[in-house]
């Protein structure tokens, strides 16, 4: 009988360089170049060669479709790679370190590469036609007009605004914070300033979710490279460590889970976050910023909830406050999340993460970041990830 | 003007059922006979006891789960159908159950979660017919 060794995933990888495009509402470039280009800068950041990659990790719903893992491969000559994928949408970008730390902590592979990309700005269909193409919601749904997420995440809010209350200047001053926030960062798709009027004025959607409420659409990827923790060091930024992660589904099928799902005001969000603490050896307490998923306004509320900054229906008071806006005890979302920064599916949380544990978040740095949470949302399917600083 | 630019097709043989009872101003779900239990969408197999699930008519009556009106044109075809009230309907016999359908009888300008809600169908095109929920006022009629 094979006597099995368990051991944990915490601190087994360091997340030692990172790269991404900039980030345009319709851009030039094929889907394939934007990923492949954020490949190379974070190949670059490493200061690694590229033939030390011997594996490739990803989300597996949307990128494979176009930028398969064997796409990176083949661009990068690479013989060899292991490669592997893991969960839908944002669930699956957030997921992707832990799966590449289980590579690492094997011997599988010593040196990862993860990455995704999205050119859903300049597309045929954008965004909304991802969810087009099931036959369920086809019969199910379209006829009706229930389509485009916006309308799926409306219909959230209002059963919320009916079991909690729910004041607009409150959603709207989740939108307020993250353009405050990205206005601080020179690689946001957003600057401008966004006022509470502002939100006011923009046009309802699908009520009471207006366009301020929705994440942007977006070209461009981003990429990060992680290898063993015990090497990370002796390479060339101070690495970051993937101390705890965590991928949490729910009994539903992905197509039926937006409209069936029976903890309709809650997401997996409270789960996925307790296995990554646990894993992490921290509480929420530790945590000095998060980064969490933002499609809509209402999906940033509710995590806020269910990981434990305040009570279920408490929301929005939290974020009237003013605690995770610039200044605030609770940072959420340095970069202005997928409402402001861009909407690259919670990639661009990774990085974001990893450039206030290094210190190199410029005017947006959180004073002595040393732990970051990052969540990832994707319906049926959630992801949290702990990064720490590498303090030894 | 046609607000039904998009007309119903069943695309899978499961969803047969459900859309041949609609044309017949029923509604069917799939059940659970050992749990008595409605399961919404169609799958093979009970999520409790993983039974194959059957057919069941359900009573129409049901009350408004959640609602929005939407504003914006995700698709082109849909631009003349707005502003458009849509809900989940919970249905009082299956109550883990949202039927997603238009609302009628409402302004889209209340809150109308947790009224009382009818489901009925109607024809839309000639053997074509959808389900749509008529939403009880909140004073007795």
């Amino acid at each position: 009988m094979v006597k099995l060794k368990m051991t944990t995933l915490r601190n087994v990888a360091g997340i030692i360089g990172i790269g991404e495009t900039e980030y345009v509402r319709r851009g030039k470039k094929s889907l394939p170049e934007l990923v492949m280009q954020a490949v190379m800068s974070a190949i670059d950041d490493a200061g690694i060669e590229k033939d030390e990659i011997d594996g490739i990790v990803t989300e597996s719903g949307i990128i494979p479709k176009n930028v398969p893992a064997n796409e990176i491969a083949a661009n990068l000559g690479l013989d060899g790679a292991v490669t592997a994928s893991i969960g839908i949408g944002g669930a699956g970008t957030v997921a992707a370190p832990m799966l590449a730390a289980s590579a690492i902590a094997t011997g599988r592979a010593n040196t990862v590469l993860c990455y995704f990309g999205v050119d859903w700005g300049s597309a045929e269909g954008g965004p909304y036609q991802y969810h087009k193409g099931d036959p369920y919601k086809d019969s199910l749904e379209l006829p009706f007009g229930f389509y485009g997420q916006p309308v799926y995440f409306a219909a959230m809010a209002q059963r919320y605004i009916h079991e909690y209350g729910l004041g607009s200047d409150q959603l709207g001053q989740i939108a307020v914070s993250a353009r405050e926030w990205a206005r601080q960062d020179p690689t946001a798709m957003k600057r401008e300033p966004l006022s509470l009027d502002d939100y006011h004025d923009s046009p309802l959607v699908a009520e009471p979710l207006r366009v301020r409420d929705c994440c942007l659409i977006t070209d461009g990827a981003a990429a990060f490279i992680m290898t063993r923790s015990d090497r990370a060091q002796s390479v060339r930024h101070n690495p970051v460590l993937v101390a705890g992660g965590s991928f949490q589904t729910a009994p539903y099928s992905a197509r039926s889970y937006l409209t069936q799902n029976a903890n309709y005001l809650e997401t997996l969000g409270g789960k996925a976050s307790s296995q990554a603490f646990s894993m992490a050896e921290v509480d929420i307490e530790d945590v000095d910023f998060a980064e969490i998923y933002d499609c809509f306004t209402i999906i940033e509320l509710l995590q806020l909830e269910d990981i434990g900054l305040c009570g279920k229906g408490e929301g929005g008071a939290y974020v009237e406050e003013g605690h995770t806006s610039p200044g605030g005890r609770f940072p959420v979302n340095t970069h202005g999340g997928l409402l402001s920064h861009a909407y690259t599916l919670g990639i661009n949380h990774i990085t974001e993460a990893v450039k206030q544990l290094r210190g190199q978040a410029g005017k947006r740095q959180v004073r002595g970041a040393e732990v970051g949470l990052v969540t990832g949302y994707s319906a049926n399917e959630h992801s949290a990830l702990v990064l720490t600083k590498d303090n030894s | 003007m046609n607000s039904w630019p998009i007309l119903p097709e069943v695309h899978r043989e499961e969803l047969e059922p459900y859309w041949m009872a609609i044309h017949r101003g029923e509604i069917v779900l799939p059940y659970c006979n050992s749990c008595d239990r409605y399961q919404w969408y169609p799958q093979p197999l009970c999520p409790e006891c993983q039974r194959q699930l059957d057919w069941n008519d359900v009573s129409p009556e049901g009350s408004v789960f959640t609602f929005t009106t939407v504003r914006w044109p995700f698709m082109e075809e849909l631009r003349p159908a707005l502003p458009l009230v849509l809900g989940l309907i919970e249905l009082d016999e299956a109550p883990n159950v949202r039927l997603v359908m238009r609302l009628e009888n409402v302004d889209g300008t209340e809150d109308v979660c947790d009224l009382r809600a009818q489901i009925r169908t109607k024809e839309i095109a000639d053997g074509v017919s959808i389900p749509v929920a008529h939403v009880s006022p909140t004073m007795q009629e």
